[in-house]
């Protein structure tokens, strides 16, 4: 009798400490969310990880991803450096206004992908930008930035930073790796760049501008056709290539974002 | 009461009409109101697209390699840029592709995706890769890039070779 009481109590106290927990498990400090950012956080922070990405007399735009001791890889597209076919060197212009030689050779995605990595070692503190592995929603702000071409005969612009929305993920991706369409006004020259979402991380990278020049450039790179109701609205929007194609495309890990406080 | 109502009518009025004039803005990047002419970029003469109030160059001519044969680099960007205009009003400009002419690569217009050439659009200078013109010229409809450059200030070097080799470009100051 005496045996089965004292099982009772410590079957009480084993209940009370689980019921403990379980309270502790529920209450437990949670990870916080990471922050959105203001609008003019987002543009200071685009304007520290974008620089621009010199080929001969042509240029495109590049953004900072990763920071190994003295050494910086920027990813920017692989049109960019195929920009002037008589550069023997290309060169980064970082926001500090300084010019590094890029160091040989490029990474190159083997698949078609339209990305390419490059290294330059600097002893100056960059800051990177660090990936959203998940592709935005259709609706989610967006903000690109980049370095478009002046127009003729006119200053250089110099950063612009632009705002808009997802307004189109494709199935399956175009040609050169571009399924996310967005509202963003892109301009010759901002190839490259980033496509930030409101946490400030990089979700993807500029490259197609909207309304083609002349002709359909539109294919799958499977080499279907989109459906012509589709196609018809493709060259409404920019299009980036997501970031999570960038990273595979050029067989590289994203290295992880840092926890925030 | 009334007066609010009238305030918003206001309102919409005003927001209609700043939606019909951005969307007349909007009309000058319609892809059939291009046209191609010669004009000069960086201080080349160069085949300039202009749409609405946009001007994209397609193509800087620097190049002295054809200047023999009485093709100046204006000469040729007057020439060029009217088949360009020629092409895109004929349809034949979304499929270009490359070919020989006269023993001499040549960047040309076929009829339809993957045929033959059908007419000529400009010849290759000696040792230029016509593959990669041709992306360039892909790249310059849509993608966010700059035009194409065609100089003699340095021999062609192949982009393969270059991102292959291992020399170290000089350290710019």
């Amino acid at each position: 009798m005496k045996c089965s009481i004292r099982w009772l109590g410590l079957w009480g106290v084993a209940l009370l400490a689980g019921l403990g927990l379980w309270e502790w498990y529920l209450a437990r400090p949670r990870r916080p969310a990471v922050p959105q950012l203001s609008e003019a956080l987002l543009n200071r922070l685009a304007r520290s990880v974008t620089v621009k990405v010199v080929v001969g007399r042509n240029w495109g735009s590049g953004v900072l991803v990763a920071r190994h001791g003295q050494t910086y890889t920027l990813v920017t597209n692989h049109h960019v450096l195929e920009g002037d076919s008589q550069a023997t060197a290309y060169q980064v212009r970082t926001p500090d206004g300084r010019l590094h030689p890029v160091q040989s050779p490029a990474r190159i995605a083997p698949n078609g992908v339209d990305v390419a990595a490059l290294r330059f070692t600097s002893d100056q503190p960059y800051p990177v930008l660090c990936s959203q592995p998940q592709l935005p929603a259709v609706g989610d702000p967006v903000f690109a930035a980049g370095f478009p071409f002046p127009t003729e005969g006119q200053a250089d612009p110099g950063l612009v930073f632009t705002t808009g929305q997802v307004q189109l993920i494709l199935p399956q991706s175009l040609e050169g790796g571009y399924r996310l369409g967005y509202t963003n006004p892109i301009e010759k020259g901002m190839s490259g760049g980033p496509v930030l979402n409101r946490h400030g991380r990089l979700v993807g990278l500029n490259g197609v501008h909207q309304n083609p020049l002349w002709g359909d450039p539109y294919r799958y790179a499977s080499g279907a056709v989109p459906p012509p109701e589709l196609r018809a609205q493709l060259g409404d929007y920019s299009w980036a290539i997501p970031v999570v194609q960038v990273w595979q495309g050029l067989r590289m890990t994203a290295p992880p974002c840092p926890e925030t406080p | 009461m009334w007066s609010t109502h009238h305030w918003r009518g206001g309102l919409v009025g005003l927001a209609l009409l700043v939606g019909t004039a951005s969307f007349a803005l909007g009309a000058d990047a319609n892809p059939k109101k291009l046209s191609f002419y010669c004009g000069t970029s960086q201080g080349s003469p160069a085949t300039l697209a202009k749409s609405g109030n946009r001007i994209v160059p397609i193509i800087r001519w620097s190049s002295d390699a054809f200047s023999d044969s009485g093709f100046s680099p204006e000469r040729r960007c007057q020439e060029v840029s009217k088949r360009f205009q020629t092409y895109y009003d004929d349809g034949s400009l979304s499929f270009i592709t490359t070919g020989r002419m006269n023993g001499q690569n040549v960047v040309c217009v076929a009829r339809s995706h993957g045929g033959p050439c059908a007419g000529l659009l400009f010849t290759l200078k000696p040792g230029a890769n016509p593959t990669q013109v041709i992306n360039q010229l892909f790249n310059i409809r849509t993608r966010a890039s700059g035009p194409l450059n065609e100089t003699t200030a340095r021999p062609y070097i192949d982009f393969e070779e270059f991102l292959t080799g291992d020399d170290t470009p000089e350290p710019t100051p």
